[in-house]
């Protein structure tokens, strides 16, 4: 596998898996907790859809590990929620996505010097 | 370099520079009145890198987000709380440094004016700061 594919594949996976993680939502007894995603009475968390180049290629928590696989360098990836309440939840503190994307550049890093090593350019 | 530093220094940025801006300030796990206009600070992030496989042991970045909610009442006009989100905006603007001790906060990118919304009786309006410290 080309060198590029791994590290967008690797990357897209990682920043993905940061910003799917979950934290107990106000209603049951959690705080607001920045860079997670409440896991509440409603269905928020579960209501992630993966997107690959404009087309659904999977809904529900992690559903984005599968159609990954198949990423190529060049391609969009793009996960979202949503559940109509998603952003004003997002902007009360949660703010799981920001937090995720401010990760972005040391992951791609991170996994650009892995690749280095492990697999041929 | 420590959070509390780089999160005063972002403060900082805003309490003295409220010229046409709300002057009541939710800022975190401090008291507030709720009485509109008012900004309402959050901060996320601070993932930290060392440099300890290098030979040091010290943290030399930390990357965070800072979030700026311009709270106005629903139902009115939505420029007056764009504007303020502009004008915060504009406090923080890309390339922007802050010096701390032991290191520098540097702005970025462009802050981030998102689509304001209502939630229950607010209009909210939000501003994303991108940061990272690094250590000098």
């Amino acid at each position: 596998m080309k060198r590029a594919n791994v590290i967008v594949q690797q990357s897209t996976n990682d920043v993905f898996t940061e910003a799917s993680k979950t934290a107990p939502g106000t209603n049951r007894g959690g705080s607001v907790q920045p860079g997670f995603v409440p896991r509440d009475i409603g269905f928020l968390a579960v209501s992630a859809v993966f997107e690959l180049n404009g087309s659904r290629a999977g809904k529900g928590e992690n559903a984005f590990e599968m159609g990954i696989a198949g990423m190529e360098a060049g391609d969009t990836a793009v996960l979202k929620w949503p559940a109509d309440y998603a952003s004003a939840v997002h902007y009360r503190g949660w703010l799981w996505v920001d937090t995720a994307a401010s990760q972005w550049p040391e992951i791609v890093a991170r996994n650009v010097r892995k690749a280095k090593i492990q697999v041929a350019g | 370099m420590k959070e509390v530093d780089i999160e005063n220094a972002l403060g900082g940025q805003l309490e003295d520079n409220l010229t046409g801006l709300p002057s009541s300030v939710k800022w975190p796990n401090k008291d507030h009145d709720h009485v509109k206009p008012y900004l309402e600070v959050i901060f996320s992030g601070g993932q930290r890198r060392g440099g300890a496989l290098k030979g040091g042991n010290t943290i030399l970045r930390s990357s965070g987000v800072m979030l700026i909610n311009v709270v106005t009442v629903e139902n009115e006009a939505a420029d007056p709380a764009n504007e303020y989100a502009d004008t915060l905006a504009e406090l923080f603007i890309e390339g922007l440094r802050l010096s701390i001790t032991g290191g520098t906060v540097l702005i970025l990118k462009p802050a981030d004016v998102r689509k304001g919304f209502r939630d229950g009786s607010d209009w909210k309006v939000p501003v994303v700061i991108n940061y990272e410290a690094t250590k000098t």
